[in-house]
Order: structure tokens, then sequence, then C-alpha cells
């Protein structure tokens, strides 16, 4: 069980931030492959849904699980794991609510829509990764 | 009428909860703090109306930062209409972060449009409004912090005072109107 990427996306689409852990192989531009599949699938679900609900939270493939928050203000957060793991929506709200809120909306020099690179933020959200015992079991 | 009732107070008591759970600050702080914010740009702008504005802009500077916060910590759900979004203003957010809470009223028949009625308004405690100012809308951040805020849930709202007890007005009131729901913006190159 482990984590393998973590993305943070602003309303406007803007990759704020992004990490990647236990990996081999990675390409190039990550993050536009997965903001543009996020939004497809979010239409995909909007438009086949029944009740007219989004409602998207994960998908599962061989290699991983991809995890998806995502907060009134439209700010998304995307976590690929190991197949196995079970829903980490609370561990996203959580990095969220305790640490983008905290570290970054309420950092006076952070400018919306950039990257995010405040030394507290990265550390804070490291750490707090680093600490899920879904982290590293198993590696 | 009874759900009605069940509704509201639904708000009240949300909005009890998320006041005793943040942090207070001293309020004499914040209202001379927020005073010598409005005497200084009446100093260097020396116009009312541009005043007017920039009171407006930072408050929405504000309110674009401050609705994350809202929303991590308020507990409260997406709202189903407009109507539960002025509610939620009123009740909730007005009592989380100033400690009161406003009346809406005057909805207009197409529901986009209401007013807030502020009973109490801490911004404007211990202030006066020289005759030269009369135009100045003293608290005219909050307007802006209800702008930004919306439009970072998707809501473009204009927000201005239109009556204010410091200009010698009946009740202090904010008209809040609903321009438009805005869509998640399309990625570059997604067809």
């Amino acid at each position: 069980l482990q984590i393998y990427n973590l993305f943070m996306f602003d309303r406007h689409g803007t990759c704020l931030y992004k990490e990647s852990w236990h990996r081999s192989s990675a390409s190039n531009d990550e993050e536009k492959l997965i903001y543009g599949m996020l939004f497809s699938l979010k239409q995909f679900c909007l438009r086949m849904s029944p009740k007219h609900q989004e409602g998207f939270n994960s998908f599962k493939t061989s290699a991983y699980k991809l995890h998806l928050f995502e907060s009134p203000t439209g700010v998304k957060l995307i976590m690929m794991t190991d197949p196995a793991v079970d829903d980490m929506r609370e561990v996203l709200r959580h990095i969220y609510a305790n640490i983008y809120v905290e570290f970054l909306v309420k950092n006076a020099l952070y400018k919306q829509r950039s990257p995010a690179t405040c030394e507290l933020f990265v550390s804070s959200l490291q750490k707090w990764i680093r600490g899920q015992p879904t982290f590293a079991s198993g590696a | 009428f009874f759900f009605v009732l069940m509704a509201q107070s639904k708000h009240a008591r949300a909005g009890e909860l998320a006041w005793n759970k943040v942090e207070k600050i001293n309020a004499e702080l914040f209202t001379l703090t927020y005073g010598s914010i409005v005497t200084q740009l009446l100093r260097d702008f020396e116009d009312v109306e541009e005043v007017n504005k920039r009171l407006e802009k930072m408050g929405y500077n504000i309110g674009c930062r401050l609705v994350d916060d809202f929303v991590a910590k308020s507990a409260t759900g997406r709202c189903a209409d407009f109507k539960e979004t002025a509610e939620v203003i009123a009740k909730v957010a007005l009592k989380m972060y100033l400690g009161v809470t406003a009346q809406v009223v005057n909805w207009s028949t197409d529901l986009l449009e209401c007013s807030l009625i502020l009973d109490e308004n801490p911004l404007a405690d211990f202030v006066e409004l020289p005759d030269q100012y009369r135009g100045l809308f003293y608290s005219n951040a909050l307007a802006g912090v209800i702008r930004g805020a919306l439009e970072m849930l998707q809501m473009k709202v204009e927000a201005r005072f239109v009556k204010d007890v410091l200009r010698g007005d009946d009740t202090t009131e904010i008209r809040v109107s609903l321009k438009e729901i805005m869509q998640d913006e399309i990625p570059p190159g997604y067809e």
C-alpha cells in the first residue's frame, strides 16, 4: 500500500502543486493529462447520471487508484495510490482544510493562481503525507 | 411556514457553532484597525468615490481567500439555490466572522436579488461621518468580501451598500444581486 502522486489544481485548472513518490517512471506534462481527463470524466459523470449529479470520487486500474477531492471553491486534490488502498477523501479533505487553507490561502505573500512554493506549506504537506499509514507500508 | 422556520434555525445553529469554534480578537483593536485603514485611504486619495472603490477591492481580495476558510470550517454543505446562499451569508458567515447576523429581505420576484439588513455593524462602532464624507460607504469592504467569496463559489454577484446608518439612513442595507452562475473553465486545447 503506497501513495504514488499528489496533484493540486485551482478552479482555473492551474496546477498549484505536484509531487510523486515510490515511482520508477514518470512522464512529462502529467498534470495536463490529469486535468484534461478529470474535466472529461466529470462531464461524463454529470451527463450519464440519472439524477444530474456529479459525484465522481475515484477510479481504479490494475496498477493504481485515483482519488479526487473537490472543494466547493473548485480546488481539486488528486492522489494516486496502490489499487488496494481504501477511500482517501478524508485525507485529502484534511490537506485542503488544514494545510491548503492554513498555509497557502492565509499566506499574504502567496499569489493566487501561481504554483505553491511556500516553504511552510510544502513542509507541512510532506510531513502529513509521510505520516499517513498508507504512505510507505509494504515499501 | 414550519419548514421555513426549521431551515432558518438550522443556519442559525450552524452560525452559533461556527462562532463558538473560531478564535476571537479584541473588538476595539479590530474596529480601530479598520478605521485607520479607511482614514489613511481618505488621506491618500482625497476622493470619496475612489475610497469606496478601494475598500471594495480590498474586501474582494479578502473574500477570495476567506471563503476557503469558511468552507473548511463552517461545515455547511453546498447551497441548493441563491436563496439559501443569502441565508448562509446572513446567519452563518456574518456570525462566524463578525459575530452578528443579518436579515434577508426584499427579494426580487425572480429570486435573484435581495437585501441584507445589518442590525449591528462592528466595523462602524465609534464612527461618525463628517459632512464632507457623506458619500462614503464606510464599510464598503464588506460588500467586496461578499462579491469575492461568491465569485470563488462560481456565482458572479453585484454587492453594494444602498443604506448606511452612518449616512443618516434608518438601516444598514447591502443589496446583493446574482448576475451569472459561472461554468467550470475548459482546459486549453480541449474540444
